[in-house]
């Protein structure tokens, strides 16, 4: 008796049924990545400090690589994966191609998650906010302006599509 | 019932006008501004800055968060989620403008007065002077819940009160609809614990979150958060009597003070004035024809005297006593008619005699007559001996007022009434059962109308019960509660059995409105008052008449001397014992104890599914799961290893498994483990199986816990042996322990104290065992007590911290805080469980809200006084601020190491909201206290499994910072969050030591 269940993970929409020997104490980012092919969140630190695997559990930020699976396996997580529907970059992807916020590119799962958290919660923010907002997400390149940029262009891009969902 | 057909007097038609079930509600929370006060019928109060929506509005279950002007509220799925968000708020304040001095002069004016009072008290043969208070606010609760409902653009209002008064105007005006939309359903409220007298501030409270929410959400108000102050009715009595019993003189002198109270209960919703909503100019309807109230006219004693100086002193400025007559008229006939008992009883006299002596209304002594004939009223000689538990009294009241007319013919309506209560006093409890009612009521009214006999008996068996109510909700003690979940919905049906009503003498409608009840219901107080003290000789002047009051008073006449004092004997007992002891360990104690024989284990089915779900219940209270469950283990298959002073001990297998479990246990060896610490082989057990808490514990309860246990799945797993090194392995030597340490009495109440703190102290004292690993333990593993108990210990190689007194909280406890912290496994004020604390609020989490309630409120009663809710949070602040600035002036590579290890999941005003919650350490006891222990712990091994999920996981440091980083960051830490603070001295060898010794991990797999 006693067999652990087998954890269920609801990622991007689709429910997955994990492999019994998963222990419940693996950290998010390597189910993610490992079992699920999941690929946008990185591994950074491992620590939870650099943000480069943020994913969103029911819509609110979270560092993958220090959670336990077992921890969200009643809940609703997004990864950069999720994001596009029909084929189609979410704004705030679309934005960040738009501006080329990148150069390597490695920390930009962890600034594309943390904008769409902050976005959702304050679509009209301030250049301090989002800075604000990113703080914690660490990053050495040379694209910080184009990321605030992407941020804000992200912003308008959301409140247009807003604007049309709300017109049709 | 109401001319409106919108208007709905639950439950004149049940069924339509239900309130939605239970599970569709939302629990309404209101942060109300700090300083409240009412001035002359407006509100002074402090304004609201400025608050984090954004925070609350990401906790979980929080629907919705509304700030409109002053008025900040939130609703969420359960109370705590509602608390925890009101938390997050952090609302920022302005004092409002300094109210002007209120130190007004007291007004008296003579009511009546005739004959030389102070030469017949100069004559008397016997004098009395007794003062009477007599709460207006109410007598159980001071607060009211309400419920709303916003469905299809429309709005339901469930409110427990007849006097909705403007309210439906007032709703309209606060949510800018049009009245029509707007269904008030005055709701019976069932219990009493609801005073219908704030009900509107509840309903528009509840109204404007529901449309906020677009849900049914309920709101409860207590008065004193609406700026009420306790208002009292002070009733004065002198009186002196000549040789032969007659009162020759009576003055009375009586006061209100209702400054607050008064203004909250008839000021338009409070809601409208935080919203700063034009309240509508609608009058307030007449009370008399909503409520039937009576005019203070009961301030003259119906009876005649040869000298009377009636006197009221009012407050100029405010509302006078006449704003409650009714409560007033309550106020006035339990003075007069307690004092007649007193006078009675002083000059030996029968009381019923008395009044009549001094009655010379005609009509209304043939009511007190026909009322005794009825009631079989004898004059009573000597009161028998009280040997019983059970002791039974008599008390008689009468009351005869005059109400003005407000009815239809416009003419004042007099109307008598008197009763004969019978009550029951358990000499044990203090608690009183009345038991029986014989009353009669009479009235020069017309015909018309008639009264419902019956709905009016109800009515009086309702106010004669009302007045014993003890305060406490908790339940009985010490059987636990039945899985029923009882949690803060609107209160349950009064269980207590009604006592049974006569009617005797007539029974006349006084008035065509509801007020028959009203002048019904006038001498219930004092009769009952009286029948105590016929029952017990405690003389009770003010009410409620609860069960802790008498038990108090009763134990005071028991013992005079000394009123009792807690712990004083059972020291004596110890020092016994120790002496005992000494003299010869070995002689008196039992090192060899017989086997008890194996037994079948019971099959399956054998317990009720009842029996079984209480033992759940108790084995959560125990934590059974958290010592007899291995890391990755099956539940309850032992294994688990406990680090102890003296070696690992290893927990067994409680499973019923016959080879390697408790299967073939009796329940004799059982409940031998369970209160003495005995294998059912006959071997002593350590006692890191805290059975010398478990003692404690009801039988009921302990043979829930067995059928539980008996019923669960067997699993077999044999738990490593431990094996202590000598001399620790000699377990006989437990029986010297057991003789200096140990008593197996079952838990006995403190009198002195509420059932729910004795439920409290049953939980915390015996199955839960908090002084287990809260208590610090002597030389020989032994808890202390006395000062020292609960005063900070060990749990397997974690800190304990101290709870009560010796706290090193920065912020001091409250019992709410406790309560959030046992329940949801985080106080904002505090932080979140950690260690070996977590597993056990996974494990409260399955107790009735009530008895975490009971926990918390009996360990909140170790601490110093209770800091109000708005004093502790300015403390907060303050220690976020101060450390704020330390964080200036602190620099260095320990700043960027928590800077970025720590800074994102640990400063709330930092980044963007992260799954979990974000603890401030500026106000995390670890930081304060004398030892680094825990803060080097949760570096090393971060929090893994946390209380619950949604307080988010730490992780460990310690593979990836080195020694010298992590010195650095302890002491930066302590530096910035508690600046007031010694550096600790001992960080180096603390982390050492506890690098040394990991964080259990799993050492025992089960293979099954």
């Amino acid at each position: 008796m006693n067999t652990p269940r087998p954890l269920c993970l609801r990622v991007n929409r689709t429910t997955y049924q994990l492999d019994a020997e998963v222990d419940p104490d693996t950290p998010l980012l390597y189910v993610l990545r490992n079992d699920l092919a999941c690929n946008g969140p990185k591994y950074g630190c491992g620590l939870g400090q650099c943000g480069a695997c943020t994913v969103l559990v029911d819509g609110v930020a979270a560092r993958s690589c220090v959670i336990p699976v077992k921890a969200v396996a009643q809940r609703a997580i997004t990864t950069l994966d999720g994001l596009a529907t029909g084929g189609q970059p979410d704004p705030v992807q679309q934005a960040f191609i738009d501006e080329q916020a990148a150069q390597c590119g490695y920390c930009l799962n962890g600034m594309i998650m943390t904008a769409k958290a902050l976005l959702a919660e304050n679509p009209d923010p301030s250049e301090a906010q989002i800075r604000e907002a990113l703080r914690f997400n660490l990053c050495r390149c040379g694209t910080h302006v184009e990321i605030l940029r992407a941020v804000q262009r992200a912003a308008v891009l959301l409140r247009q599509a807003a604007g049309q969902d709300g017109a049709a | 019932m109401s001319g409106r057909d919108d208007l709905v007097m639950a439950p004149a038609s049940p069924g339509a006008w239900q309130p939605p079930p239970e599970r569709e509600w939302l629990a309404g929370h209101v942060i109300r501004p700090p300083v409240l006060a009412w001035q002359t019928g407006t509100l002074l109060s402090a304004r609201l800055i400025g608050c984090d929506e954004t925070a609350a509005r990401a906790l979980p279950g929080v629907a919705t968060v509304l700030r409109r002007g002053d008025f900040l509220g939130i609703a969420a799925d359960t109370a705590p989620q509602a608390l925890q968000a009101a938390h997050a708020l952090r609302a920022r304040w302005q004092a409002p403008p300094k109210a002007a001095a209120s130190g007004l002069p007291l007004a008296r004016r003579i009511v009546a007065e005739h004959g030389d009072a102070a030469q017949a008290m100069a004559d008397a043969a016997g004098r009395s002077a007794q003062d009477y208070p007599w709460p207006l606010a109410g007598l159980q609760a001071a607060g009211c819940s309400a419920m709303a409902e916003w469905r299809d653009g429309a709005l339901r209002v469930w409110l427990p009160s007849r006097r909705p008064g403007a309210l439906r105007a007032e709703l309209a005006a606060l949510l800018g609809i049009g009245e029509d939309r707007i269904t008030l359903i005055c709701w019976q409220a069932p219990g009493h614990d609801e005073d219908p007298l704030y009900a509107h501030h509840a309903a528009a409270d509840a109204a404007l979150l529901a449309h906020s929410a677009g849900r049914v959400v309920r709101v409860r108000v207590e008065a004193h958060e609406l700026g009420a102050t306790q208002a009292v009715v002070n009733t004065h009595i002198e009186s002196a009597w000549t040789r032969d019993g007659e009162i020759a003189a009576y003055a009375v002198n009586t006061a209100v003070d209702a400054r607050g109270s008064a203004a909250v209960m008839h000021a338009p919703p409070l809601a409208l004035w935080l919203t700063r909503t034009t309240a509508p100019v609608t009058e307030i309807e007449p009370q008399a024809s909503a409520g039937g109230d009576t005019r203070d006219d009961a301030i003259l004693p119906p009876y005649r005297f040869d000298s009377l100086s009636v006197t009221q002193a009012d407050l100029p400025g405010q509302p006078r006593v006449e704003s409650t007559p009714a409560q007033a008229a309550r106020a006035h006939v339990f003075a007069h008619e307690s004092h007649l008992d007193e006078v009675a009883a002083a000059s030996a006299q029968d009381p019923v005699a008395l009044r009549l002596r001094h009655l010379d209304d005609t009509r209304g002594a043939g009511l007190v007559r026909r009322v005794a004939a009825q009631a079989n009223w004898q004059p009573r000689g000597e009161r028998p001996q009280a040997q019983q538990n059970v002791r039974r009294g008599r008390g008689f009241a009468y009351a005869s007022t005059i109400e003005a007319g407000l009815a239809d013919g416009g003419q004042p309506v007099h109307s008598w009434s008197a009763w004969v209560a019978e009550v029951e006093v358990d000499a044990t409890t203090g608690e009183v059962s009345v038991t029986g009612v014989t009353l009669g009521h009479d009235s020069d009214a017309g015909e018309q109308g008639g009264v419902d006999a019956v709905a009016l008996q109800q009515e009086a068996a309702r106010a004669a019960q009302q007045l014993t109510v003890d305060g406490s909700r908790s339940d009985s003690w010490p059987a636990a509660n039945l899985p029923a979940v009882h949690d803060a919905s609107l209160p349950a049906l009064a269980t207590a059995q009604l006592p049974e009503v006569r009617v005797g003498g007539a029974l006349r409608p006084a008035s065509a409105t509801l007020g028959t009840s009203a002048a019904v219901t006038l001498p219930a107080a004092p009769a009952v008052a009286n029948a105590i003290f016929d029952a017990t000789g405690v003389r009770l002047r003010e009410p409620p008449f609860s069960g802790e009051r008498i038990r108090l008073a009763l134990a005071a006449q028991a013992n005079p001397e000394s009123t009792p004092k807690r712990g004083a004997a059972r020291k004596r007992n110890w020092l016994l014992a120790g002496a005992t002891a000494a003299a010869g360990l070995f002689v008196t104690a039992m090192p060899w104890r017989a086997p008890i024989a194996p037994v079948a284990p019971p099959g399956a089915g054998f317990y009720s599914a009842a029996t079984i779900e209480r033992g759940r219940l108790v084995a959560a209270a125990g934590d059974c799961a958290v010592c007899h469950t291995a890391p990755n283990g099956a539940r309850n298959a032992g294994g688990l290893a406990l680090d102890t002073p003296f070696g690992t001990i290893y927990s067994t297998n409680i499973t019923p498994d016959v080879e390697t479990g408790i299967g073939n246990w009796s329940y004799a060896a059982f409940e031998r483990a369970m209160r003495q610490g005995i294998h059912r082989d006959g071997r002593h057990l350590y006692p890191a199986f805290p059975y010398t808490a478990f003692a404690k514990t009801s039988d009921g309860d302990l043979q829930a816990l067995y059928a539980y246990l008996m019923a669960a799945e067997p699993v077999r797993a044999k738990a490593p042996e431990t094996a202590l090194a000598f001399p620790y392995n000699l377990r006989p030597l437990m029986a010297g322990w057991n003789l200096l340490f140990h008593s197996p009495k079952p838990f006995e109440a403190d009198p002195a104290r509420s059932a729910q703190w004795n439920r409290g102290a049953y939980l915390a004292e015996g199955l839960g065992h908090c002084s287990a690993c809260h208590s610090p333990r002597n030389a020989l593993g032994a808890e202390q007590g006395g000062r020292r108990y609960l005063g900070g210990g060990e749990a397997e190689g974690w800190e304990a911290p101290a709870l009560g007194k010796l706290s090193h909280a920065p912020v001091p406890w409250t019992e709410q805080a406790l309560f959030s912290y046992l329940r949801t496994g985080y106080a904002p004020h505090h932080g979140a469980a950690a260690g070996p604390m977590a597993p056990v609020i996974e494990e409260l989490a399955l107790l009735p809200e009530e008895d975490v309630r009971a926990i918390a409120h009996y360990v909140a009663s170790f601490g110093d006084a209770q800091p109000d809710a708005a004093l502790a949070s300015a403390q907060a602040r303050q220690l976020e601020q101060r450390s704020a600035d330390a964080a200036r002036t602190l620099g260095g590579p320990a700043a960027r190491l928590y800077q970025n290890a720590c800074a994102v999941c640990h400063q709330s005003d930092q980044g963007i909201r992260q799954f979990g919650i974000k603890p401030s350490l500026a106000l995390n006891t670890n930081l304060h206290g004398d030892k680094p222990d825990n803060l080097i712990r949760v570096l090393l091994d971060g929090i893994p499994t946390p209380g619950t999920s949604d307080l988010g996981y730490m992780p460990a440091f310690g593979e990836s910072l080195d020694d010298r980083q992590l010195t650095q960051l302890v002491h930066y830490l302590r530096k910035r969050f508690a600046p007031d603070k010694p550096a600790w001295d001992n960080v180096d060898d603390t982390l050492a030591r506890l690098r040394a010794a990991p964080a259990h991990r799993p050492n025992h797999q089960p293979n099954h």
